[in-house]
Parts: C-alpha cells; structure tokens; sequence
C-alpha cells in the first residue's frame, strides 16, 4: 500500500476490525490514528463489529474462581473453540476476592470485593471503584446491584437496591450514572419484598437494556426486570414447578436471547453425595409467564455440583466436583455426553462463568489516560 | 433483478485507462453505483469508471461474477474469497479504493478484514511504512502514549 493515501472512511473500516491491543498500540502511529481510536463513533463500531463476528454464544469465557490454596481469586480466559483453560494477561492483575462478577455489557464489568464495587474494562485494563452511595445508614454492603446500558441517554447505569434495616425499614433504590459518576435516589416502587431479596445475583441477563434477576416477594419467588432507560421494574411469576416456593431454589442464567430459570429441588442427604438435579425452564417472551416451557431435567447421577450457563447448540455449562478438584464441563443433553473438562482448584461456589467481550468504552473520565496505572 | 444470467444484458464499462470491459448486467449491478445508473436509466453508454484502472476493474468484476453465481454455497465462497484476497498491498489497496467508489460493501468488508489480519501484530513504525503515514508526535508525546499504554506493547 506503499505511498499510497488511505481516506478516513476506509482508515475507519480497517481498524475497526483491529483487537483492542493493536488498537492501542497504532495510538502512537499518529495524530488522528490516535484521536480515532477515541473518538465516540468509531468506538461505537468497533463495538458493533465485534458483535456482529461473534455470535451471542460464540465468545471466549471469563471464568473466575477463588483458589483453595491460597484464597486468590483467579480469573482465565477460555477461547470458545478450544475450551482450553488459560490465565489471560489482562484480568490476571486481579489479585483481590470478587463476591460478584457479572457482565459484559459493551466489554464494561459489574465486579465487587468484599469492600468496593467496581466497573472493569479488561481490554483496556481500567478498573474503577464505585463511589459510596448516599445513604443515611453505614455502607453494610447490603445491597443488590445491576449493571446495564440506557439507550435513551447514551449512559451507562449501576442500580442498587438496598435492603431494609431497622433504622430505615423501606429498602432504597440508587442509581449510578457513569457520565456523572455519582449515585441519586430514585423514587420508584418496588414490586417485591425488597428485605427479602438476594444479594449478588450470579446471573442476571441484560437484553435490550433490560436487566433480571430473581427475588422473593414474600412467600413467592419472582423474576424481576429492570428496564434502564425508563426505571421502572416488573415483576413475573416463575412456572408452576409443581412445588412450594419454600421448597425450591433458583438460580438464571441467559439462554440465546431468553432467560433461563434453573430450578433446584429439595435434597435428601444421600442425594447430596451423587450431586444436584434440577430442572432448566426457559421463558420465552420476557415477561410473560405463560411462555415459560420445561427444556430439560439434570438427573443427580450426572454428579453435577451446579449449573454455571447455558452454552450454544442447547449444551449447558456444568460444574462437576471431583474430590481432589473441580471441573467445568460441557454436557450435551441430547446424546446425554460429557463434550469437555476443564479442571480447576477452585473453593466449592467460588466459580463464575461470563462471556469475554472486548471494547474501547472507557469508564475513566476525560483526561485519565494512564490506563496503565488503573489496577 | 429478476434477468437470469443466459438472457441477460450486458454493459460496458470504461476504466481510467481507457479500457473498455463488457459485463453482464446482473454482474455489475453488485456495484451499487452501477446500480443506481441501470436503474435510472443512464447505463446505455459505455459506462465511465474515472477511479478505476482497467487491471482492478478486472479483479472487481471477477469477484462480482463469483458473488452473483446463485449456485455457489457458502462455504465454496469463503474458499475463493479466501484465494482472493491472496495479492500484494498494491493490488489490495487499489480494490479497497475501487470497492469504495463503485459501493460494494460485501468486497469492502473483505478486503478491509484482510488489511486488518495483515497489519494486526505489527509495531507503529511498520504500519507507518506501509500506509506511508508521517509521523506527527514529538519524541515526548510518542514516549508519553507509549507509556500510558505499555502493555499493549509486550
């Protein structure tokens, strides 16, 4: 291409097809290949791009767990082809214990430690700690959070829902906004009871700006959805499993674009030994209870330990314990095979499963640009 | 277009260098610029493609003659496509120009995919040679980037 003039237009198609690294690394090639790769448009189709090339189900994993040895938290990287467990470069300056890991949303993570809570970009490696939210009681840590993007307002969105306690009865809703980089009150009514309400969702689906989670509304389990642009909640009613919520437990996960609930049965001791068996319903029209429908059963001889995700081609991601280890393997239920093994020394529900996704989205302000120092 | 290949029309395209290419019409019209002149009515004349010299107009409409085949599968066309895009930096740079100007996005894509792969794992000074790119940082703020984004440079 020597001497030969490139247009802007064409400048832009190339290197929005460019992994992050590369990207960061032409910063230095010139001015404008600079200003590109800050530029808010061409960020935007980078991140469409790489969407488009990876299917939903198609992208590498994120799995994180906390290592029985030495209670470091370790976070790999598995490329969806190979399923071959390795520690990526990146997050491996991880080096504190995550109680959550949720994500991506436009390559940004939801993480927390046991003191902070914290927005990650691994690609461009920026962590940032969220600020205290304004609540008039100790920062018990007490809260659920969300994490998702509002179309309307181009921002992204923490929500936090904090549990009653008995200076402050009513639980509170904050939401962070990272433009402003600060949490507001929000005056919005919970369908739910609040006080009775998980902390650290393991799952939560964030489609079309819309995040779910689950909850216990009095005697009831419910799924609740947030929509970020609008904030306002809905609550659904789980399928009738033909048992009493006391009973049950649940637990979602994403399936393509639908939300999958995994419902676990009670357990009688011996059961416990051979492991889970659960159920795995997928509701097909968010929002609508009558289009939950029953997609299969995990039977306990599977010796399965819990369900870590739904995988493409209707194969789920499971987490097997074998004394010495654990492992994630992936199961398929039609001919009933165990595909793959990826063995880890993890303490027993330390794991998380997410999809890697990389993006140029910073969630440092204007003028931070020494990324370097960010973790 | 609803012309099928035996019965259809062919159009003359004229390059830069004045060489004169015939096409068949549901060919050319993977351009969208040529497109736009069938559908206007203004594609009787040869065709003047002032962009485009007669080697890359070649390279285009082989391309565009592989992509209207309905008989090739999917597969089969990611193979030859593959093949294709098989040139030196040159020919690659004057298809992305040519690809630009007569609108064919589905050769753009390919060829800017293959640029990409090209130039991924590259240092700056090597991408600067080949897309002859000056320069314009003074050592202080070349080594300032540098620093701010050091491990993109392990």
């Amino acid at each position: 291409m020597a001497s030969c003039y490139l247009p802007k237009d064409i400048c832009m198609e190339i290197l929005s097809r460019l992994p992050v690294k590369s990207l960061l690394r032409f910063r230095c090639v010139c001015k404008s290949w600079c200003a590109l790769t800050k530029d808010p448009i061409f960020i935007d189709k980078h991140l469409l791009l790489n969407r488009a090339t990876l299917s939903n189900n198609d992208f590498p994993l994120i799995v994180g767990y906390c290592e029985e040895l030495t209670g470091k938290s370790v976070v790999s990287l598995i490329p969806t082809e190979t399923l071959e467990m390795f520690v990526h470069p990146d997050p491996e300056s991880f080096n504190t214990k995550f109680e959550h890991f949720s994500g991506p949303c436009n390559g940004i993570y939801l993480l927390g430690d046991e003191v902070h809570d914290y927005l990650c970009n691994p690609a461009l490696r920026q962590l940032k700690a969220l600020p205290d939210f304004p609540t008039e009681q100790p920062n018990s840590k007490n809260h659920c959070l969300g994490f998702g993007f509002d179309s309307k307002t181009n921002d992204y969105k923490v929500i936090a829902i904090t549990e009653g306690s008995s200076s402050c009865p009513e639980a509170q809703v904050f939401a962070y906004t990272l433009s402003a980089d600060s949490w507001r009150k929000i005056d919005v009514v919970l369908p739910f009871n609040a006080k009775m309400f998980s902390y650290g969702p393991r799952f939560q689906t964030r489609q079309d700006g819309v995040l779910h989670w689950w909850a216990e509304d009095g005697d009831d389990t419910v799924i609740v959805s947030f929509d970020f642009a609008d904030e306002v909640f809905q609550k659904t009613q789980l399928p009738d499993v033909g048992l009493h919520p006391d009973e049950i437990e649940v637990d979602l996960v994403v399936f393509n674009d639908s939300i999958a609930l995994i419902v676990y049965p009670p357990l009688d001791e011996d059961d416990y030994e051979m492991g889970i068996s659960c159920d795995v319903w997928v509701m097909k029209e968010s929002g609508v209870r009558v289009s939950w429908s029953k997609l299969l059963r995990i039977e306990p001889s599977l010796g399965i330990a819990s369900v870590m995700g739904l995988w493409r081609n209707g194969q789920i991601l499971l987490e097997k314990d074998v004394g010495d280890y654990r492992q994630l393997v992936l199961y398929d239920p039609r001919s009933q095979e165990f595909k793959k093994n990826i063995q880890f020394h993890g303490i027993q529900g330390s794991a998380y499963v997410v999809t890697y996704m990389e993006s140029l989205v910073s969630i440092k302000g204007g003028n931070q640009g020494n990324i370097d120092n960010s973790f | 277009m609803s012309l099928s290949p035996s019965t259809s029309k062919m159009l003359s395209l004229k390059s830069s260098d004045g060489k004169v290419l015939e096409v068949e019409e549901h060919v050319a019209v993977l351009c969208e610029t040529i497109k736009s002149l069938v559908e206007d009515g203004c594609a009787d004349s040869p065709i003047p493609l002032a962009n485009v010299d007669g080697a890359t107009l070649g390279n285009v409409m082989e391309w565009c003659k592989k992509h209207a085949d309905q008989k090739a599968s999917a597969d089969d066309l990611e193979d030859w496509d593959a093949e294709f895009v098989e040139r030196d930096q040159g020919e690659l740079y004057h298809l992305i120009m040519a690809a630009n100007y007569l609108n064919i996005k589905g050769l753009l894509d390919l060829i800017c995919q293959k640029v990409a792969d090209m130039i991924k794992g590259k240092h700056p000074e090597k991408i600067r040679e080949i897309f002859n790119i000056e320069n314009d940082f003074t050592p202080e703020q070349q080594e300032q980037i540098r620093k701010d984004n050091s491990w993109a440079f392990e």
